[in-house]
């Protein structure tokens, strides 16, 4: 399954609450679009994050977050160097 | 006079300390008045450790005056280094403090109430003749008059009961003295007058005045008042009155009707106007070339800067605010105006929305309507979850700076010690996202001794000062030589120098001397004396008027105040217009009445005896109960007064839905002050279903506020909750309970117990069965919709469209995703103009919503529809749509709709149809949109296919084959393989044709559930002899 990766900033520090809300709301929509969350780097500042999903193409991924509300900057997909 | 020569001695003494809790704070040293620390909460501290005389721990002072999420100990800490040079001397260490505890030793010190309670220590029928007058005069002012903190509310209550003590002593004493003093009937009524003033409810008190008037041959008078506080009483009280007053009107000679006053019988000498038109700015040339250079600039290097005027009160800050906001009118500069007042901190982004009103709709970017509607809701509604702070944040500093780029921007915000934190934190964010190059300036205005205590505000000073973002001005006082040019301009005649010598160059203050000067009275009285003067020379209806907007504490709209005072129209008219020409009241751009300056309210208000005050708070509660149905902004101001008015089911409703608002702006601090606030008043609501839900309410309120990181440190949180819940289940409150289930279940996930979470979870599911019938029917076709998108589980979509459609129904409600997802089954079903008229209504409806993300798919639906359809007028007419909404929600281009347009030129034979279209794919390819990518590949192989150009027409097919695949659409993996098929028949390939019609009979188990779209492509490939019904090859 093709890794795709999801770019998010947030002009002020994001809060756990939002995180858990947005995990919330994103967990019907993945299932759907068969898309599977593998991970995601949030920067110490709160205020970067990248999130990597497993999915069959970049558009379903964007899909979710759209139905899920979540804000990003950009979605593509990439190919895993190194270990996993 | 015994007591008072013994009281003056001794208070002249330089080592004895009189303190005075009466009325002003005051702490008396050898006769001198000591300045006292600026900041309300030290004083605060101060009246209450001499009030109580008592020891009392860090932890209670904290608790009592500093509890939030700051360092409360700090702040004591810091307030009590301002105390010890004030308390402490030579002869008397009196603050005593040590790591736990804090006191006030009474060494050589005296307390004003310490006196009253010893004059009337046997009570006022005891009292001497002599210590009942020493005692009234004591009792002249309000407990701690002006140190009112109704944020702290431990304290708030505790001051409130003090004064209710204290009003009861009062009024026992000046009805025992109107008593006593028959024989001197002039003395006697100047206490039955202080008596009702006191008690303005009294009857006997009223019946007293009228008596005493009627002793002293005052008989127009008399009945003057019988019948006013007749009115009065009856409003009021909604009782039957004793009789006493009408025994004592009765007693009254009968005397000729006094004239009722009419609107045109109130006329204002012009020798006793005041100063109500704005007089040119005096002084101030520094702070004024600073704002002259910034609007020449148009902000120039200032932009990145928020100017910070700061001064005591009354030295002119706003009126310097005005002088750049005018400036910035002339200099062609759009000005947005504020200001914060001290009774609505808890009015989350209050000044904000009041500066916003200024800006029409239409200049508002539709990219950020969505967002700022939280603010602004005649923008549109905002769903929940839809929206977070950040957004809301980011949206207004787009606004902003799309603003200042059609014209410069000046946004003024006065009194800013006063604003709350959420409005503190969008100015903080604001200006630091003012670095792109428009020129925007941020001014603001604060009381210099204000500021420590507000600590978000101290925060954000510090934060702007080391960013270097902050300029700073702090206006001194004027010079002799300025105080008497500015007295001049107002009253020319008359002598300033003295003005100056007792004003100290405070402008306001030098204004209000001269215009007592003026009128002939004495000078060398405090500003709150003068106030008061001016105040008591009015007439009888615009003074009362003057005291509503002075209980109201903020600016007030004139609809309220016809509502709360009864007044007519034309009455309130006049009052109004009185009160504007004496300089005491102005017009605010939007309609609302306000004083002057906020020392002119604060003075007018604290002329009022605390009984009274609570009268004209339960009128403002009663008008704004009606009002806050329509504006739940007004919630927190109903709460307010309603809490000072102590109707305390009242205030505890109104904090628990102002805490709920402030949670929908992300504003917790303030929700959480609210609820801790409601919770104080639901104490006193008497036991049933009322205080059961409003305890359900509050405390789910509370551990939303609290957020994830602290709910799980509120220890007995879960214990309480799970109470009110059996309360409000007792009480058959079902709807409340499931809901506060949840909460429960946010609390216990936050507290690492997953298990009961759960159950928690599964209960409120139970109790909300039918609590939100509309929001299960939005689920349920959200979940339909996505499911036919994903082209997966027809039969399960059909099920649940019928489900949200009943749902729907019962609960009257349109919902995008429902004829969304009507639409998209409609399409599956073959009915493509069904599907239309579904997909536009849902289109219909997401405009409607302001749902641009729903908007946008449901035109990239109906593009696709009409291309079905082969109505291509109205396919171009989509696509142009579609690019525009692509290009509003910050998408520079719409490659979806670029591939739909470029295959309906290429279907129409259009030159360089082809290339363009092998681009707009490419683009697909490149933001890896295998869906779109597929299904327009298959249209594509088709068109190719029909013109004969079979290897290209192979290529598409291969490709949306591969893709189709990979993201799992049948519909569109069925259609190339049909593709595929015809292909290989039209190219005479045997091999290939029997291969490729396995593999279609491979993806195709049973055909009845394949999509109308899917169907029609396999019929030209059963034509040539597959048949689908046995899946068996029979070519």
């Amino acid at each position: 399954m093709p890794r795709i990766i999801v770019e998010r900033n947030f002009d002020i520090p994001v809060t756990d609450e939002s995180l858990k809300s947005l995990m919330e709301r994103m967990g019907p929509c993945l299932e759907i679009y068969k898309v599977k969350w593998v991970r995601s780097h949030l920067a110490t500042d709160r205020k970067r994050m990248m999130c990597e999903y497993d999915a069959a193409d970049a558009e379903s991924v964007r899909t979710v977050q759209k139905e899920a509300q979540a804000k990003f900057d950009r979605v593509w997909p990439a190919e895993v160097l190194g270990t996993a | 006079m015994e007591f008072w020569e013994g009281v003056a001695t001794i208070l002249m003494e330089p080592d004895i300390l009189s303190i005075r809790l009466l009325g002003d704070l005051q702490v008396v040293r050898g006769g001198q008045a000591m300045p006292l620390p600026a900041s309300k909460r030290t004083r605060a501290v101060l009246g209450y450790l001499v009030a109580t005389g008592a020891r009392q721990s860090r932890e209670r002072l904290c608790d009592l005056l500093w509890d939030g999420p700051d360092d409360p100990r700090a702040s004591l800490r810091w307030s009590l280094t301002k105390l010890r040079p004030l308390l402490n001397d030579a002869s008397a260490e009196r603050l005593v403090a040590d790591r736990d505890s804090v006191a006030i030793a009474a060494e050589r010190m005296s307390v004003d109430v310490a006196m009253v309670r010893t004059l009337l220590a046997s009570g006022a029928q005891g009292a001497s003749l002599d210590q009942l007058e020493q005692a009234a005069r004591l009792l002249g002012g309000e407990f701690l008059d002006g140190l009112d903190l109704p944020r702290c509310y431990r304290y708030h209550e505790w001051c409130m009961a003090e004064r209710e003590s204290l009003g009861a002593l009062r009024r026992a004493a000046l009805s025992a003295l109107v008593g006593r003093l028959q024989d001197t009937p002039e003395q006697a009524l100047a206490y039955a007058r202080a008596w009702i003033g006191a008690e303005p409810l009294s009857e006997s008190g009223h019946a007293a005045v009228v008596r005493l008037l009627g002793t002293l041959g005052r008989l127009r008078e008399a009945h003057e008042h019988c019948s006013n506080a007749n009115r009065f009483l009856e409003r009021e009280l909604s009782v039957p009155l004793t009789g006493e007053l009408v025994r004592a009107a009765a007693a009254v000679r009968p005397a000729a009707r006094a004239p009722a006053a009419t609107a045109q019988s109130v006329q204002i000498p012009e020798s006793d106007m005041g100063v109500a038109q704005r007089l040119p700015i005096v002084g101030r040339e520094t702070e004024r070339a600073w704002i002259d250079h910034a609007v020449e600039s148009s902000f120039g290097i200032q932009a990145k800067e928020v100017l910070l005027i700061l001064g005591e009160p009354g030295i002119g800050k706003t009126r310097l605010l005005d002088y750049l906001a005018e400036s910035a009118a002339h200099g062609r500069c759009r000005v947005l105006r504020a200001r914060a007042f001290e009774a609505e901190m808890v009015r989350p982004y209050g000044a904000w929305i009041d500066a916003l009103r200024a800006v029409p709709a239409g200049d508002v970017p539709n990219a950020v309507q969505r967002e700022l509607a939280l603010l602004l809701p005649g923008l549109g509604e905002v769903a929940p979850g839809e929206s977070d702070r950040g957004r809301l944040f980011d949206g207004m500093a787009a606004l902003l700076r799309a603003l200042a780029a059609a014209q410069p921007l000046v946004l003024v915000f006065d009194d800013v010690q006063w604003l709350d934190e959420a409005s503190l934190s969008l100015l903080h964010f604001v200006a630091r996202a003012s670095d792109s190059p428009v020129p925007l300036l941020i001014a603001c205005a604060a009381r210099t001794g204000e500021i420590d205590d507000n600590p978000v505000l101290a925060r954000v000073r510090q934060s702007l000062k080391r960013e270097k973002r902050l300029a700073e001005l702090t206006l001194a006082p004027l010079d002799a030589a300025q105080t008497a040019a500015l007295v001049r301009l107002a009253y020319p005649k008359l002598d300033a120098a003295q003005v100056f010598e007792e004003s100290r160059g405070n402008p306001l203050f030098a204004l209000e001397l001269a215009r007592a000067r003026q009128r002939g009275d004495a000078l060398g009285r405090p500003l709150q004396a003068l106030i008061a003067g001016e105040l008591a020379r009015l007439e009888e209806k615009p003074r009362e008027l003057a005291l509503w907007v002075a209980a109201y504490g903020r600016e007030i709209f004139p609809e309220v105040l016809a509502d709360a005072t009864g007044m007519a129209p034309s009455e309130l008219a006049t009052a109004l217009l009185v009160l504007e020409r004496r300089g005491l009241l102005c017009a605010t751009e939007t309609g609302a009445c306000d004083f002057e300056h906020d020392l002119l309210r604060q003075a007018a208000y604290r002329s009022l005896s605390q009984p009274r005050r609570r009268l004209l708070h339960r009128g403002l509660a009663r008008a704004l109960d009606a009002a806050a149905k329509t504006d739940p902004a007004l919630l927190a101001d109903l709460a307010h007064h309603a809490g000072l008015a102590g109707d305390a089911a009242t205030a505890a409703r109104g904090f628990a839905g102002a805490a709920d608002r402030c949670l929908k702006l992300f504003a917790n601090a303030e929700a959480l002050e609210l609820v801790m606030r409601g919770l104080a008043h639901l104490e006193r609501v008497p036991s049933g279903a009322e205080r059961a839900r409003l305890r359900v309410e509050l405390l789910r309120a509370r551990i939303y506020a609290l957020g994830s990181r602290s709910v799980s440190q509120e220890r007995g949180l879960a214990a309480e909750l799970s109470n009110a819940i059996a309360d409000a289940e007792a009480a058959g409150l079902h709807a409340e309970a499931s809901s506060a289930f949840f909460a429960l279940s946010y609390l216990h996930y936050h507290s690492g117990e997953a298990g009961r979470a759960r159950a928690a979870t599964l209960q409120s599911a139970d109790a909300s069965q039918a609590a939100d019938q509309g929001t299960r029917a939005r689920q349920l076709a959200s979940t339909a919709r996505c499911l036919l998108d994903v082209d997966a589980d027809v039969a399960r979509s059909r099920a649940l469209i019928a489900e949200a459609e009943a749902l729907a129904h019962s609960q009257r409600v349109s919902l995008t995703e429902l004829e969304w997802a009507r639409g998209l089954l409609l399409r599956w079903d073959g009915d493509l103009e069904g599907a239309r008229v579904s997909i536009e209504r849902a289109l219909a409806i997401a405009r409607a919503n302001g749902e641009r993300w729903r908007e946008y798919e449901c035109l990239v639906w109906l593009a696709l529809v009409d291309l079905e359809l082969q109505r291509l007028e109205r396919f171009d007419t989509r696509c142009i749509e579609i690019e525009k909404v692509a290009r509003r929600m910050g998408d520079p281009d719409a490659p979806v709709a670029a591939v739909l347009r470029d295959l309906a030129r290429m279907a129409l034979g259009a030159r360089g149809a082809e290339d363009a279209f092998s681009v707009s794919v490419e683009r697909l390819r490149s933001i890896d949109n295998k869906a779109y990518l597929a299904y327009a590949l298959n249209w594509g192989a088709a068109i190719h296919l029909d013109a004969g150009r079979l290897d290209r027409a192979e290529a598409c097919a291969l490709e949306a084959f591969q893709a189709a695949k990979a993201v799992e659409r049948i519909t569109e993996v069925v259609v190339a393989c049909a593709l595929l098929a015809r292909i290989a028949v039209r190219r005479g390939d045997g091999e290939a044709t029997r291969a490729r019609m396995q593999r279609l009979a491979g993806e195709v188990s049973d055909p009845q559930r394949l999509s109308a779209r899917a169907r029609a492509h396999l019929a030209p490939v059963s034509a040539v002899g597959m048949n689908f019904s046995t899946l068996a090859p029979t070519v």
